[in-house]
Order: C-alpha cells, then structure tokens, then sequence
C-alpha cells in the first residue's frame, strides 16, 4: 500500500509539452480515476509515476519518499497497458509467470511458488482454464483480464491501470467496472485508473481528477465533478448529451429578473440574479444547462418560454429533444411519454438550482454558493 | 466479359513467367546436351540426355573447392551480418542516439552505392593488405553490404514491436540485454528469417567482388563459371551444369523457406 503524490510535474517530448504542471495526491487504498480526453496526458502521468517515463521538473513521492531517480523496477508498482500488452509468444501461463521469473525476483520465487501463484491469480480472475492459451486465442475480455492478472501477480503497492476497459463492448465494460472495483475494494492497493469515459471514472473513482492539455482541471469526489464543474470544459465533458452551454444575459424588467439566452427569455430568481451580478457586473457570462435539469411539458406553464421541437429522438426509456427558438437550440434529455412531434410547441423550465454559470473569457465557474439553497 | 478477362490474366501471366523461367530451362537443358545439340538450330527440346557435362564439372574443375568455398563465405558473412546487425537495429529502433538520423541514413547509403564503384578501392587496399585472394577478405566485402541491409529491415520490424511489451518487462525488473532476447527477438523472428535468406541469396549469387578479389584459394563458384568462358572457346555445356549447381541449393533453400520469407516480408506488424 502506498500513497502517491505528484508535485508540479513537467513533461515534454520534444517541442510536445505532455505535462504541464500536475499536481495530484492519491491517498492509501483509495482509487482515483483520471479523466480526460485522448490526448490529454493521462497515460504519461501514468508512465511517470511507474518510471518509464523520466519528468523534466517537479517531485513524484511514493510513500513520502522521493522516487524521481528510483528505478521502475524498485518503486513496486505494477501497469497494465491500453493493448494490454500480452507477449504473443507466451502462453498466458508464461504471461502471468513473466514478472515473478524476472532477475530481480527470481531468487524469491522458486518454479513451484510461480506455479501456486500464478494458479492463484487465475483462480481470483476467473481464467483458470486458459492458462495453455497463447494470447491471440483469446478475446478482448479474456485478455484484459490476463493483463490485469500480470498486475496483480507481484503484490505492487500501485496498481496503474491504463484504460483498462475501453476497448471492449460496452456491456462487458459496465459488468467489469464493478468487477475491478469489487476486486480494488478487497485488495486495498492504491489506484490509479485512467479513462476517457466520463461514465466510467464517475462509477469506478472514489475521487476524479480531469485532465485536459497536460494539466489537472478538477480534483473531487464524483458528485463533486458532476454537480459543481469547476470550467466549463469539464461541464461539457461529463453528461450525455453533454451540457448546453450558452451565452446569457441577466435582464431586469420591472421587478424581476430573467436569464436571456437570445431570443430566449427565462425567468431568474432575484437572489442567483442579485448573487450573479455581483460576481459579473455586466451581468453576460455562459450558462450551462444539463439536458435532465428541465422540465419540458406540453401544457402551458406560466411565465416560461416555450420552444420548438427540432428532433426528437425515443431511446426506449428516455427521450432526447433538441428544442428551438431564434437562434437557440438546447438538448433535453426528459422520460419517455411526452410523444413528441416536431414542430410542436413545448414549454420549457430549467431547474433553478441545477444552472451552472461561467466566465465569457476564461470558462472558470462563477461560484455562486446558491445552487444547493432552496430558492 | 469475365471470362475473357481471365483468360487475357493468365495469357499476360504466361508471358511474364515464360520471359522470367525460359533462361533457367535454357540453362537445364544446355547441361544435359552434347556440343552437337546446343548449336543445333532450331534448338531440339526432346534429346537423349547427355551427362558428360556433369562429370566433366566434378572430375576437370575445382568444383567441391569452389562450392566449400561459396559456402564457408556465405555462412560466415551471412552470420555475422545478422549476429551485428540485429543489436543495431534493435539500437536504432529503440533508443534516443545522438544523430541518429544521420547514422541511419550513412547506414543507408552504403547500400545504395553501387558495387562496382567499391570494386577499384577494394583491390587496392586489398592488395597492400597483402589479404587478396582470402575468405576473409570476401566475407569483410559481402558484410559491407549485407549490414545495411539487416539493419534497415529489422529496424523497421523492431518499431513495430509494440513499446508496452519491453515497458512492461521493465517494471517486472528485466534489463535491456534479456528484454532484448526474451521480449523483442522472439517477435521480430520471421524479419530474422528473412533477412537471413536475402543476405544468403545475395552473398551466393554474387560475383563482381568474388571475380575481382579472389583467383584460387578463396575463389567462389560464380568466377568458377566464367573461368568456362575463354578468349578461344565457350564450353557452354559446362556452363550450364555447373550454373546449374550453382543455382540448385538456392532453389531448394528457397523452396523449404519460403513460407516463413513470405510472412516474414508482409507480417510486419507485430499486434500484441
């Protein structure tokens, strides 16, 4: 077991910065899933953290200690790779023996104890009956299992997990999240697992770190990196269909207030408004808006807009609306019931305290403090 | 229309390998005809099969001299152009060298001299050596060209190896030298049994350097044949059996491995 912090961290490869300044803490046992989009520096974070990968500047600490100059071998953390990595001229056996024969560990391990451990290991991962297999024999489930095996094989104090999954269809990846983070759960060795799947880190990740560009936008607990995105990149990034974010104006007429997204003017309650104002004093900023934080009704409903539908896609359970007016078009994601047309007119309230406000220029969140308030 | 479109195909490929296997079968069937028979026009196809030829190859030449020595030439320069070529290649595909760009490309332009260009220098130097008319010598000259070669391929199968597996290896704690051998060899093998076959191909067949360089200890079997050709007379019955010796053991190699050169020259791609 051991706890993995980075200390401003650089890395680049040639004139490509990869990292760019990451700071990130991974307590003992806990498993932090790095989210981001492909690209984003997140199978380099990996690899300076094994040592494959040497950093230009800032700290790696594994257990307090100072690992930058300390060997792959010697920081006793274990990878599996994307591609799995499996050698194609070994049987699995030989593949999940091929750690435990290595020079360094050959004295501890004699040929029986590779045999126990490795039957062991299969027996855990449910692959006993491959082990005479050779890895192009096997499919993409099999396989991946192999390779978190190869993990698993030296009792690391890391597990690093790059995109496990991703590769594999979609209904075996739901079953084997909750399989590695049962087996994560029960073993306690500290985590860290990368993914581009916002779905995927938010179900596997005690915490989330999202990375963009080399650099770590937000770290939370899940509910943190969905209820409160601290950019609006991360906003977009998590939710399917990802957030409307829109240009919005606060308005006042009279006594009241209202958010105008073009030609779309929606009620606002006086103290977001009053609490927004302060915060941008032209009261402009972008306003993002989770398809499942409105309420589409084909009733009339008083004092809000009503909308176009524009396309309206039936996903069995749920429906999927992109709704018009003017110039504007946001996506709803509403039950499945309403039977839609398009063409139709619909009226559309937003969840109040579900609106997330950025900055026009920098995309930051404008933190208000009132979404969670009853309004 | 498909038809004929088939038949136009194997029309077109009978043409092409009668132009590339007429002048083997010419050479076959010159070994086996009297003086007589060769000349005769037009050239007879069916004949009572002459062999004096051949016995004139093994009893009146130095033929089992000349092959000895094609063989130790070739085995030794195709050896060690492998056995140094691979940890170059495996070096130039894997590690950040100090212009390695250039060093790739100096590699390169060895090869895409033309020989005969290296044939004067090599006499001379040779010759001061006091090393002409040596296996050695031979050997030093096919390696010059087989290195490049073996380089320039086994480089391009060793890139495609992916980097994960030797990462992989590395964190279990393996060094470079077992990585190399137990990792990365056994995944660029049909690259190995390719380049291994063309430098064997190359080296046998060769005979500007073996003509120029060599004369009766090291003389290999290529000059042997042209030795048949003299100012007075061609004995163009002798040529043929022993060109057809020359070229019998390459085909029969060939033969034997070729399944593994043709994976070996297509399979690139190593997929994990």
């Amino acid at each position: 077991m051991a706890k993995v912090v980075l200390k401003n961290v650089y890395k680049s490869y040639g004139e490509v910065k990869a990292i760019r300044g990451v700071n990130l803490s991974c307590e003992e046992g806990q498993l932090l899933a790095l989210l981001g989009p492909s690209g984003a520096g997140k199978t380099t974070t990996l690899k300076l953290i094994a040592g494959l990968e040497k950093c230009d500047g800032g700290e790696i600490f594994l257990n307090d200690r100072n690992v930058n100059e300390v060997s792959p071998f010697e920081r006793n953390v274990a990878m599996t790779f994307e591609n799995y990595a499996l050698y194609p001229h070994f049987t699995v056996f030989e593949n999940l023996a091929f750690p435990l024969r290595s020079p360094r560990r050959r004295h501890i391990y004699s040929e029986k104890d590779v045999r126990k451990k490795v039957e062991e290991i299969a027996t855990l991962l449910g692959i006993h009956q491959l082990l005479d297999r050779r890895p192009t024999q096997l499919s993409g489930g099999q396989r991946q299992r192999v390779s978190l095996g190869r993990m698993l094989v030296t009792n690391p104090d890391v597990f690093l997990m790059d995109e496990p999954i991703a590769h594999l269809d979609a209904k075996l990846r739901y079953f084997l999240t909750g399989e590695i983070k049962k087996l994560q759960k029960r073993l306690g060795v500290t985590t860290i697992y990368t993914t581009h799947d916002y779905m995927e880190a938010l179900a596997i990740g005690d915490r989330v770190a999202v990375i963009n560009t080399g650099k770590v936008l937000q770290v939370g607990s899940p509910d943190e990196i969905f209820n409160r995105p601290n950019t609006e990149f991360i906003g977009k990034l998590i939710g399917d269909p990802p957030m409307n974010v829109l240009e919005c104006e606060i308005v006042k007429k009279e006594k009241n207030y209202f958010l105008k997204i073009g030609e779309l003017i929606h009620p606002l309650s006086a103290r977001m408004a009053e609490k927004l104002l302060q915060e941008v004093k032209d009261g402009k900023s972008r306003v993002g808006i989770r398809p499942t934080d409105m309420q589409v009704s084909r009733e009339k409903i008083p004092g809000y807009p009503e909308m176009e539908v524009y396309v309206s896609e039936p996903l069995g359970d749920k429906e999927i609306l992109t709704l018009k007016k003017g110039n504007v078009s946001i996506q709803a994601k509403i039950k499945a019931g309403l039977e839609s047309k398009v063409g139709e007119h619909l009226w559309v309230k937003f969840d109040f305290k579900r609106l997330h406000f950025f900055d026009r220029e920098t995309g930051n969140r404008i933190h208000l403090d009132v979404e969670y308030l009853v309004l | 229309m498909k038809k004929i479109t088939t038949i136009l195909i194997y029309a077109f490929i009978t043409i092409v390998l009668f132009v590339f296997v007429f002048h083997y079968i010419w050479m076959v069937l010159t070994s086996f005809k009297t003086r007589l028979d060769i000349f005769t026009v037009p050239p007879k196809f069916i004949f009572k099969p002459y062999l004096q030829n051949y016995i004139d190859v093994f009893t009146r030449g130095r033929f089992l001299r000349n092959f000895l020595n094609s063989a130790i030439v070739v085995a030794c320069a195709t050896f060690i152009s492998v056995a140094v070529g691979t940890p170059a290649a495996y070096s130039l595909a894997r590690f950040e060298l100090m212009g390695k760009k250039h060093i790739s490309m100096w590699i390169l332009s060895i090869r895409m001299m033309p020989p005969i260009v290296a044939v004067i220098p090599f006499f001379l130097i040779a010759s001061k050596l006091r090393i002409l008319d040596t296996h050695g010598l031979l050997m030093l000259v096919y390696m010059t060209f087989n290195l490049p070669f073996v380089i320039w391929i086994l480089r391009s199968f060793f890139e495609d190896v992916p980097i994960e597996l030797e990462q992989a290896a590395i964190l279990d704690g393996y060094s470079r030298w077992s990585i190399f051998t137990k990792v990365a060899l056994p995944l660029v093998k049909p690259g190995l049994v390719s380049v291994t076959i063309l430098c064997i191909i190359f080296s046998w067949n060769e005979f500007l350097f073996a003509n120029v360089l060599t004369k009766e200890v090291a003389q290999t079997l290529p000059p042997a044949i042209s030795v048949l050709v003299t100012t007075r007379t061609v004995q163009w019955g002798r040529v043929g059996a022993l060109a057809t010796l020359v070229v019998l053991p390459i085909v029969i190699f060939t033969y034997f491995i070729q399944r593994h050169m043709v994976r070996g020259l297509t399979l690139g791609a190593v997929k994990g």
